[in-house]
């Protein structure tokens, strides 16, 4: 009987920072979907000549970062020199950090469990290459070259594929709400190294293999699941698992070999000799604490208190600008933020799916869909109504002047109310006296629905139906009285 | 007799002398000279040009109108070819500009050519440099020294009054002290560093080279400062000029203890004559004990190596200079560098590749850097009893051409004296103070003075009143190019 | 002592193709060099930390504001090999 092999997986990930700047150099960053080789220096060329100065963003983002995930901040940070000769790295040296990185000993909590943080810093980022089929070159492309980037580290505390996928998507929402980085794997802004290894529970650590190139989530749970299959069964035939780089093939779903072990690189380190520590003071820190937003985990304890229902406060703390809305939503609303929710990620969602836009790019305004749940709840539109006015109010209008300009404030007042079921009344003598004779006392409905097309539809419903129905037990009621 | 670089900016000032006019004559003393110094690698003809073009009004008021300026080839300048003496860099055309040279260059200095040096700033003689050797002014079949040969052999040449070099180990006071001239290296970091080519970053300085004290102090208030665009940098304001003239008076000066021996009977001769005149300028003399002054050299150019190696890694043919052919990139790399680096420069690429990889670490990079702070810590003592603290910058005059380039460890004993200042970031000048006579011809020695980190001005003070009491007797012009 | 496997290792590292003659004079060259640098392990060390610079430099940082950035033009200008906006480089292999 087999024994049950367990993997131990642990994630190297690389967030690109939301500067203006490259890290090092004022090169402004914001070159995605530019002409190549267009933003470019001296130090992103890697001139003879050229010095590298540090992007005070850069750092502050990262302590920010840092803090959210708990992390030891305080003491003396500096950079090194990591050597490598490879065509995407103009200096052939990457500036990054090595034994004194900004952040250690951090942690994220994944729902129940505990994934560490080994450590966190900061370096800088190589350019592109691109691989024309059939040529013997390859093209090179700067714009990415210097970019500032976060490197975090986990300790091999994840238990599964799909914990690694879940980490990272937390992992992507916190960077996110902290305006760290904008996180997509999509735009390269996010990427996974992930290394994985197996063993039977309780014993020592098995080989690990490193997993590079996932380009999306998904893939890095494919790749896991994939390489997590190729060691059970090279463990289960008694074959040893080699140390080893692999690549993964998303579109053949497979590992592809980079490196063996026998090619670990001599990265040479050595401190940046251009570059003066950094001094992560108590003040400094505190500083930067203060910037801190309310953090997802936060954010859902705050709307489960306020009766949330639990799948959705945790869909809406993972994403900043839905509950961005909400908050100013709620600020703005007397009823139950519950209300303000089955809107927002209901038809509100739905239209803005349909339309293919986000919620930060939509017209709609959060005082807006508050102002039309109220109207709702003081009964002075229906529901149905409400959600006919919507496309408007998503448009940007304001529901008090649209229901205001189309008199479609339901009607509520006794003499126009009166005045219908009277008219309805005349009109419908044989449903009436069903009603008045007590033969057919469910007719009431049918006489209601009357009165209500009568008045287009505008008739508040619970005043129309109070009315209707004294009328109609007074008529009853003077009919026994006559002998 | 060629003017020095205040002269030639006050007759600019004063409307004497247009602002292209000294230029225009540089270049032409250059044209005369140059085939047989070779302190060039190329001219800035229509540096006159840009002058006229600019127009009188530009120049008025700036301390360095119109002086006409050498600067080293591994500076970058906008336009220029930076060819730091290699192939590799041959056809490299700078597109931005080193700021030390842009500071000069605001102060109306015209900048007239790019000179020679050792290959990547590596070498003490300049026959390092793929495009052949500079020689020296006083015996053109010997060495200028180096790697700022070209630079000193401009100025001891009368080609211009001014230039500026680098000095990693020694390499201002070094050819300064070779070719008879005033060579400065200050305090690291009071020269922005940016656009100077990278040979060892923790040591590298820009220095200046000149023929008279204020010329330096001119040059150097214009130059120093913190530069945004280098973050080591310091954030010292200078003032040289007005240091100029404070005098001597009581001032503590201590000879090197461990300097003292073994040195050529002129280099001995220039350092009494140091001590006389600023004796009887009111300065007392002692010795100071610098016992781990030899250490300095190993120390200094593991370190320098090591750096080096990651400096010039940058070096691989994909995005500019030289490239060879090769079937993939890491071939086309090797093949590149193999081609585009001469013998020295392979020498410590991968003297410091070997001293920086896995398991050599501590014993080399790190060691050195250790030593580095106990011969800083050595200075530091010695300036507890001295102001100013005094060796030869070097035991003998310049060597004949060839003689040591052949032997590697030989050439770097030439740096004894220069090296440990280098480790510790100090401040030093190499004073002209005598001449040998060899074979027929007069030789210049140097002498140093050395200033605690940050008081580079007294060094100043000093050198001028040397200078004006010798009635700059040593700073000439090499002669047959006066 | 950097024996023959030493210094290809070496070349590999700092991608330097030295020609067999070569190897062996830079090898010679090298071991000499060494011998020199071992006068430095006569020296206690202990407990002394690293010096960089003569003047103690802490937090040197920039503000996150734009500079100077070449035109395409100017980056490329320099290059070895061009191709429609991209540095061309001998094929690599990932």
């Amino acid at each position: 009987m087999p024994e049950p092999l367990e993997a131990v997986i642990g994630l190297e990930v690389h967030l690109q920072l939301r500067t203006r700047t490259k890290m090092f150099s004022a090169c402004r960053a914001d070159y995605f979907s530019a002409e190549p080789n267009s933003f470019t220096d001296p130090l992103t060329l890697g001139l003879p000549g050229a010095l590298p100065v540090i992007n005070r963003q850069a750092v502050e983002l990262a302590i920010l970062f840092g803090l959210a995930l708990g992390c030891q901040l305080e003491g003396r940070a500096q950079f090194h020199r990591k050597n490598y000769f490879y065509p995407d790295s103009p200096k052939n040296y990457q500036i990054s950090q090595y034994d004194s990185p900004i952040g250690r000993s951090g942690h994220l909590d994944l729902g129940g469990r505990t994934v560490r943080v080994r450590r966190i810093h900061l370096e800088d980022d190589a350019g592109k290459l691109i691989h024309p089929p059939g040529e013997p070159v390859s093209l090179l492309d700067l714009n990415r070259a210097g970019m500032p980037l976060i490197e975090l580290v986990t300790e091999p505390d994840l238990t599964s594929p799909l914990e690694a996928r879940d980490f990272l998507y937390q992992l992507r929402s916190l960077a996110q709400t902290l305006g760290v980085s904008d996180a997509n794997p999509e735009e390269g802004k996010m990427r996974a190294d992930v290394n994985l290894s197996l063993r039977a529970p309780g014993a020592p650590l098995g080989t690990k293999v490193e997993i590079k190139n996932l380009n999306s989530f998904r893939s890095v749970q494919r790749a896991l699941e994939y390489q997590t299959e190729v060691q059970r069964r090279q463990l289960r035939s008694g074959e040893a698992v080699r140390q080893a780089t692999f690549g993964w093939d998303e579109a053949a779903g497979r590992t592809y070999l980079l490196r063996s072990k026998e090619q670990e690189a001599d990265y040479r380190y050595f401190p940046e000799p251009d570059l003066p520590p950094l001094a992560i003071t108590k003040p400094w820190i505190e500083k930067i604490r203060a910037r801190l937003p309310e953090l997802p985990s936060a954010k859902e304890a705050r709307y489960l208190a306020l009766g949330v229902r639990a799948a959705e406060a945790a869909l809406l703390s993972q994403s900043p600008d839905l509950s961005s809305f909400l908050d100013r939503a709620i600020a703005a609303y007397p009823g139950p933020a519950q209300t303000l929710v089955n809107w927002l990620l209901g038809d509100v969602a739905g239209t803005l799916t349909a339309s293919g836009i986000e919620i930060a790019a939509s017209p709609l305004r959060p005082e807006h869909l508050a102002a039309l749940a109220a109207l709702v709840d003081r009964g002075e539109i229906s529901g149905k109504m409400a959600k006919e006015l919507l496309p408007e109010v998503m448009e940007g209008g304001d529901p008090q002047e649209l229901v205001a300009a189309r008199g479609l404030r339901a009607v509520r007042d006794e003499t126009t109310l009166t005045e219908a079921i009277e008219a309805t009344l005349r009109e419908q003598r044989e449903l009436a006296e069903r009603v008045i004779s007590g033969s057919n006392p469910k007719a009431i409905h049918a006489l209601f629905g009357q009165v209500m097309r009568r008045t287009g539809g505008a008739a508040q419903p619970e005043r129309l139906r109070d009315l209707l129905r004294a009328r109609l037990e007074r008529l009853a009621a003077e009919r026994a009285e006559r002998p | 007799m060629p003017e020095t670089a205040l002269q030639l900016a006050a007759r600019v000032g004063r409307g004497q002398l247009g602002p292209a006019e000294p230029a225009a004559q540089s270049l032409a003393r250059i044209r005369a000279s140059d085939d047989r110094l070779h302190a060039f690698l190329s001219l800035r003809e229509d540096a006159p040009e840009r002058a006229s073009r600019l127009g009188r009004s530009a120049f008025l008021g700036l301390p360095l109108a119109g002086v006409p300026v050498a600067i080293k080839d591994n500076l970058n300048l906008v336009g220029t070819v930076t060819s730091c003496g290699s192939r590799m860099l041959a056809n490299y055309r700078s597109p931005y500009t080193a700021t030390v040279v842009e500071r000069l260059e605001r102060a109306g200095a015209v900048v007239v050519g790019k000179t020679n040096l050792d290959e990547f700033a590596m070498g003490s003689s300049t026959e390092n440099s793929a495009f052949g050797a500079t020689r020296n002014p006083w015996d053109l079949g010997r060495v200028p020294g180096g790697s700022s040969g070209g630079s000193a052999a401009a100025v001891a040449g009368g080609q211009v009054p001014l230039a500026l070099g680098s000095d990693t180990g020694g390499s201002v006071r070094l050819p300064a002290a070779f070719c008879g001239v005033l060579g400065f290296k200050p305090t690291y970091g009071r020269l922005s560093r940016y656009g100077l080519v990278a040979f060892a970053s923790s040591l590298d300085q820009v220095g200046v080279l000149a023929r008279s004290s204020a010329d330096l102090a001119a040059a150097l208030d214009v130059m120093c400062g913190i530069d945004p665009l280098d973050s080591t940098s310091i954030d010292h304001p200078p003032s040289f000029t007005a240091a100029l003239d404070l005098g001597i008076s009581g001032l503590r000066v201590g000879w090197i203890r461990q300097a003292l021996r073994g040195n050529h009977p002129a280099v001995e001769r220039a350092m009494a004559t140091v001590q006389q005149v600023l004796e009887a300028g009111g300065a007392r003399f002692g010795e100071a004990d610098l016992p781990t002054l030899e250490a300095a050299v190993p120390a200094y150019y593991l370190i320098a190596d090591s750096e080096a190696s990651s400096n010039l890694a940058r070096y691989d043919g994909m995005l500019y200079g030289l490239r060879s052919g090769g079937s993939d990139y890491s071939a086309v790399m090797a093949e590149s560098r193999a081609e585009g680096f001469g013998q020295e420069v392979k020498r410590r690429v991968l003297m410091g590749t070997y001293a920086l990889s896995s398991g050599y670490y501590d014993a080399y990079y790190s060691k050195a850097m250790r030593v580095r702070r106990l011969i800083a810590r050595d200075f530091a003592a010695a300036f507890g009893a001295y102001d100013l603290l005094l060796c030869p910058t070097a035991a003998e005059p310049a060597f004949p051409i060839g003689e040591r380039s052949a032997d590697p460890l030989a050439m770097y004993r030439t740096d004894v004296y220069t090296v440990g200042i280098s480790l510790a970031g100090l401040p030093a000048l190499s004073l002209p103070a005598g001449y040998a006579q060899v074979d027929g011809k007069q030789l210049p020695v140097g002498i140093q003075l050395i200033a605690p980190a940050l008081r580079d001005e007294l060094i100043l003070a000093v050198s001028q009143h040397f200078e004006r009491v010798t009635e700059g007797r040593f700073f000439g012009i090499a002669p047959g190019f006066a | 002592m950097i024996d023959e496997a030493e210094l290809d290792h070496l070349m590999e590292l700092a991608k330097l193709k030295l020609s067999a003659a070569e190897q062996e004079q830079i090898r010679g060259d090298l071991n000499a060099i060494l011998g020199y640098f071992s006068a430095l392990e006569q020296l206690d060390t202990e407990g002394v930390p690293e010096l960089a610079r003569p003047v103690e430099l802490e937090n040197v940082l920039r503000e996150d504001q734009p500079g100077p950035m070449f035109s395409q033009e100017e980056a490329l200008g320099l290059a070895a090999a061009r191709e429609q906006g991209f540095f061309k480089v001998p094929r690599v292999v990932e």
